[in-house]
């Protein structure tokens, strides 16, 4: 017969009374204090431990409690609870350091396929949802708001314009999607750039259209149309959204870190964009039966132009050797 | 680790003997609680959010005590959750709404005016939400099994948590900071005498003068203080430019001179430090003093039924606690946050008691007073209150 001592507490009042508690057999309990004792039957009863060091809980289903350090014998003798195996899981992770550990590392594992994985293929199902009208009129937003803070009218003289128009027309049919249209445009602040946006609408700036010879334009073009193909703006919105609402509930208000974690983890995504892209445009390039070497090289020669590298890490674009690697292969 | 502080300094102005809050958490036992909740949370994509916080907080709470009695908390785990899906539903729908209006209209005017509409919605149903999160909190919190509450009974409290943000965000910037002591004691006012343990109110006596002076003292002391590094920076920057040296007043006097004809180089080394100054030293110091001043002021005047509280922090103690906590953390790249938070609590909640002992086992229980998660979930999830933990 096992006896515990421990506080009992009515639920209306502050004061504690001192009892002992001894497990009758075969299912009852009895709360003996200096005035008073009484029986409870087993079916009544639910013990709740705490985390930590704290006493456990046992409740009685009139709303009393009973504060008891449990050496085990109690819980032996109450069985099965509901709710106890969840309770006895959570403690075992917290308390022992091999599950702590395994936890963790799941953790890690999880969030690692999660962001690898799962959000990528999320949003390529997401932008395929999106009816293609979303799409253009999204972009002609995007380039409205662009036009003016960012983008200026293109100061090229009408004739190179004309080139390059025809430049594009003449691409158009080898492009693996209907390109709506070609913007070009003077742009003081980005410099040689070419962007894709939703729904088709090519930007070429003008530092870039007078830094690339013409096939080399064709390449830049075909990895602007393998953006579009792949619906990358839609993909990037839809991912940066994402990733938004995951760290909004996993690291709770926004911070720094958050912030930090989010713009890694954009930029990571991102480079992974230019190398679909790039794809795509070496198979544009072969078919045209040009050197696909040539958008590398304009790549390269940007590249060093433009001077102060950031590490791999922090960019949003692979440099150029990284990119040729993964789009030609190695040792090409 | 800390030490608790003395209560003899502020020595209880009733014959009985008081009892000291103790606190017998563990940074050990407590890191790794936190690190597999962490952990568990953002495997879960924050699904098991609510069961790490009722653990954490539970953990804090059932290991503070006073004689040889714990808090406790007790909050539904699945209530929780289910608010939290709520919430973030709504905030999607919020979200969306604007988005789906802008590619059925085609035109982002109307999107951008629904949007702001949103926003003035959300805007006003706040203070019912920070409210609703003061009431659970309190609700949740439990000394001998009998439960906190917070304005129970009180319809028209939304108009004093409206009063006290337009205090706050609008008249305290206005005023250029003149009315934050009474805004500060406003606030606990509120906070403090809407609580009840049980059937029982917490009574708060201060007056918003004393705020005031508190307020002015530590206008002098930053004075003070900051006069004085200034002094010893500009010491010392004599000395280095060239020796010019001498008493007090020839620094005074011939730090502008000095300052003019500096290169370059030392009046840029001169305005690091002083940015230097007021960033590590100086606002530290300010509102450490503050923080000790009203957390002294407030308890020393708040009783709950026969019962009074003390509060023995010192301000000297709290920043040296405070910054050696910030140096372990930034040199531990974060790993020692929950040590450095133990420390903390530690002693904050040491410093603190409450007497006469025979007292607490007067109080009674309220039945009912249900209130849900959801504002709680809502306000923590928008910034408008702190989180627990």
């Amino acid at each position: 017969m096992t006896v515990l001592s421990g506080e009992y507490f009515d639920g209306t009042s502050s004061r504690p009374t001192p009892v002992t508690l001894t497990l009758l057999p075969p299912d009852r309990l009895r709360l003996s204090s200096a005035d008073w004792q009484r029986d409870q039957p087993r079916t009544t009863l639910r013990l709740e431990p705490r985390p930590g060091h704290a006493r456990s809980l046992l409740h009685i289903a009139d709303g009393s409690v009973v504060e008891v350090w449990d050496d085990g014998s109690l819980a032996r003798w109450l069985g099965p609870q509901r709710g106890g195996r969840w309770r006895r899981c959570q403690a075992q992770a917290e308390s022992r350091p091999s599950a702590a550990l395994a936890v963790i590392g799941l953790a890690i594992g999880a969030v690692t396929l999660a962001l690898a994985q799962g959000l990528p293929a999320l949003s390529w199902l997401g932008a395929r949802l999106v009816p293609e009208a979303w799409d253009r009129s999204l972009g002609e937003q995007v380039l409205a708001e662009l036009d003016g803070p960012l983008l200026q009218p293109s100061r090229l003289s009408a004739q190179r314009q004309r080139q390059l128009q025809q430049l594009m027309a003449d691409l158009r049919p080898q492009l693996p999607v209907p390109i709506q249209r070609l913007e070009l445009r003077a742009a003081d602040q980005i410099g040689a750039n070419a962007m894709a946006l939703p729904g088709g609408i090519l930007v070429l700036t003008d530092p870039m259209a007078e830094a690339a010879s013409a096939d080399e334009l064709r390449g830049i073009l075909a990895h602007e149309a393998g953006h579009v193909l792949h619906r990358h703006g839609l993909q990037s919105l839809m991912r940066q959204q994402s990733l938004n609402w995951m760290l909004l509930v996993a690291i709770g208000r926004p911070s720094n870190l958050q912030l930090l974690s989010k713009n890694l983890i954009s930029t990571a995504y991102s480079r992974e964009f230019e190398r679909e892209a790039d794809r795509e445009a070496v198979r544009v390039l072969r078919r045209l039966a040009i050197p696909p070497q040539r958008l590398f090289d304009l790549l390269h020669r940007l590249e060093t132009t433009k001077g102060g590298r950031l590490p791999g890490w922090l960019q949003s674009h692979p440099n150029s050797v990284d990119r040729r690697r993964s789009a030609l292969g190695p040792g090409s | 680790m800390s030490h608790a502080p003395s209560i003899a300094g502020s020595a209880p102005p009733l014959a009985h003997e008081g009892l000291a809050l103790r606190f017998r958490g563990q940074a050990r036992e407590y890191i790794r609680i936190w690190l597999v909740n962490v952990a568990l949370t953002v495997a879960t994509l924050g699904l098991y959010g609510p069961w790490a916080r009722v653990r954490l907080l539970r953990y804090l709470y059932s290991h503070t005590q006073i004689g040889e009695h714990s808090f406790d908390y007790q909050a539904r785990t699945g209530r929780i959750l289910r608010a939290r899906l709520l919430v973030l539903m709504l905030v999607a729908i919020l979200n969306l709404i604007p988005v789906v209006l802008q590619g059925l209209a085609g035109s982002s005017d109307v999107a951008a005016g629904i949007q702001a509409l949103l926003s003035l919605l959300v805007l006003l149903w706040a203070p019912w939400l920070v409210l609703q999160s003061l009431r659970f909190r309190a609700r949740c919190t439990s000394f001998r099994h009998v439960r906190f509450h917070f304005g129970v009974g009180q319809r028209h409290l939304w108009r004093e948590v409206v009063r006290l943000a337009l205090l706050r965000l609008v008249a305290v910037p206005l005023s250029l900071g003149l009315l934050h002591p009474y805004s500060a004691w406003r606030s606990r006012r509120f906070l403090i005498g809407q609580r009840r343990y049980g059937t029982t109110p917490f009574v708060f006596t201060a007056r918003p003068r004393q705020f005031l002076r508190l307020h002015l003292r530590g206008l002098g002391l930053l004075v003070l203080v900051g006069a004085a590094l200034l002094l010893t920076l500009a010491g010392a920057a004599l000395l280095l430019s060239g020796g010019l040296g001498g008493g007090l007043g020839g620094v005074v006097v011939s730090l502008p001179l000095v300052l003019g004809g500096a290169p370059p180089l030392l009046v840029l080394g001169v305005g690091l430090g002083l940015g230097l100054l007021l960033t590590v030293v100086l606002a530290p110091l300010w509102l450490t003093y503050l923080e000790v001043g009203a957390a002294r002021l407030t308890w020393h005047h708040t009783t709950l039924g026969p019962l009074w509280i003390r509060c023995g922090w010192r301000w000297r103690e709290l920043l040296v606690l405070r910054l050696t906590n910030t140096l372990a953390v930034l040199f531990s790249l974060g790993l020692l946050i929950p040590w450095a938070r133990m420390r903390g609590l530690r002693y904050r909640l040491e410093g603190m008691a409450v007497g006469p002992a025979e007292a607490l086992d007067g109080f009674l229980a309220v039945e009912g007073d249900a209130t849900g998660a959801f504002g709680e979930e809502a306000a923590s999830l928008l910034g408008l209150i702190t989180p627990e933990f």
